[in-house]
């Protein structure tokens, strides 16, 4: 295991490779699903709002 | 045709799409994620050592499909802004605003894995090549369509700027990817041709294939969950977003 | 002409304007892309005076000699039509090998040597196994690379 992780002491170049690969790949995705919920989070308050602005409308008129 | 012509008049309506979308992002995701896994445990643990690199050989499965897949997405997110911009459409703009930051990232990627490849094996991090130079202007061209775009209080506006230096930088694909026939460089030169046979054992070659099929399952599965997020951003106002955040 | 007619026109009119630039512009100066000079240029005189200037091409088959406790060492680079001898004091890179490709940095003295200053490996497209290698060893490689 050890000697498959070392690479004949060229590890230190290949995992980095692999690590850093993956962190960028499941960082990609992971902000993508962030942002994802923010803008629904948003969408959902503006919605709200504009329910709560038809409602005075209603009461205000006749 | 006719029958694609259909689908596409479909996808350009943005409610369509992002429920379209949200329906495919699985069936991208997954065999990406299988795909990757798979050709990671050939390209780490069966594959052999190459004869000359030894070890770091290995590197070649992630900074290969980065590389190719960086100039893919710039020729999608060039041919996205172009429709947007002839035809006017927005969606197009949102799918080519949605590609450049996956596009920046796997540029990224190419520069510093192969940077960390040039070290054992030329002697050195970067030189100043044409091959290694090409695929830095890549990622400045898509930075400078992630500001472009941005600099634009209008969103038309800004996607017409970014439409127009996303089809001119198109010129660098070609670069890069010839720079190592047309020019000596220090970077050696492809290895895997359409025609002709490759310089790539099958050994290695079935976990770079692998690894390039499963990194485009992934950038589809990316950009269309971003292209999502630009539609919802675009399209705050419209009625089909306040419906659909109600239900 | 309809407006997206237009539009559709100024988009190819914008990339074939372009790519004739890139065409024009990056023909000017061939010695600034090239990263290297390769030995028939430098044996035709493509580097004038004592200019430093970076040389690339094979190591040859059984050319490498090391002075004895030293770090002098001299091999001849090649691209299968002329020959540089190049002489050099320092650490090589792990991938130098004979038969395969180096980019050197350095200048040329009085007798056609190229004293170099700086050596990178520079690695060809074909990647196998150790075996497949020995076995293409029995026939003779191709010379082009």
């Amino acid at each position: 295991m050890i000697e498959w992780l070392n690479m004949d002491g060229d590890g230190i170049y290949v995992w980095p490779c692999y690590v850093l690969t993956l962190i960028v790949l499941i960082a990609n995705v992971w902000v993508a699903k962030l942002q994802h919920a923010s803008l629904l989070k948003r969408a959902a308050a503006r919605a709200r709002h504009n329910d709560a602005r038809t409602e005075v409308l209603e009461e205000i008129s006749p | 045709m006719n029958a694609f012509m259909t689908w596409f008049y479909q996808m350009s309506s943005p409610p369509h799409f992002y429920r379209w979308a949200g329906r495919a992002i699985p069936w991208f995701m997954w065999p990406a994620l299988i795909l990757s896994a798979v050709a990671a445990y050939l390209g780490l643990v069966r594959s052999p050592e190459d004869y000359q690199m030894g070890h770091t050989v290995r590197i070649m499965y992630v900074h290969v499909p980065s590389a190719w897949l960086s100039m893919w997405c710039y020729t999608s997110m060039a041919v996205a802004s172009a429709i947007g911009w002839i035809w006017r459409m927005k969606l197009a703009h949102a799918v080519a605003a949605a590609i450049a930051p996956a596009g920046a990232a796997l540029t990224f990627l190419a520069l510093v894995t192969g940077a960390i490849w040039g070290k054992p094996t030329w002697g050195t991090y970067w030189v100043w090549d044409a091959r290694l130079t090409s695929e830095l202007v890549l990622l400045f061209l898509f930075m400078g369509v992630v500001l472009l775009r941005n600099a634009f209080e209008d969103r038309a506006q800004g996607d017409r700027a970014a439409a127009i230096l996303a089809i001119v930088g198109v010129v660098n694909v070609p670069i890069i990817h010839y720079s190592v026939n047309w020019w000596n460089t220090l970077h050696q030169s492809a290895s895997v041709s359409v025609a002709g046979k490759s310089g790539i054992d099958s050994s290695m070659l079935m976990p770079l294939l692998l690894m390039v099929l499963g990194f485009t399952l992934y950038l589809v599965a990316l950009i269309l969950m971003r292209t999502r997020n630009e539609v919802l951003l675009r399209e705050s106002r419209k009625r089909w977003v306040q419906e659909l955040v109600q239900s | 002409m309809t407006p997206r007619r237009n539009r559709m026109l100024s988009v190819i009119t914008l990339l074939v304007g372009v790519s004739l630039a890139a065409v024009f512009g990056l023909r000017g100066c061939d010695d600034l892309k090239s990263y290297f000079f390769d030995p028939s240029q430098v044996v035709a005189g493509a580097v004038k005076g004592d200019q430093s200037f970076r040389l690339g091409g094979m190591v040859k088959d059984g050319s490498f000699i090391r002075v004895p406790e030293s770090l002098d060492v001299s091999f001849v680079v090649t691209d299968f039509a002329q020959e540089v001898k190049v002489l050099y004091n320092g650490l090589l890179p792990d991938l130098f090998r004979e038969g395969q490709g180096v980019v050197a940095t350095g200048k040329l003295n009085q007798y056609g040597e190229f004293v170099a200053e700086n050596i990178l490996a520079k690695h060809d497209e074909n990647y196998m196994p150790p075996e497949v290698a020995d076995s293409l060893k029995q026939k003779p490689p191709e010379t082009d690379y």
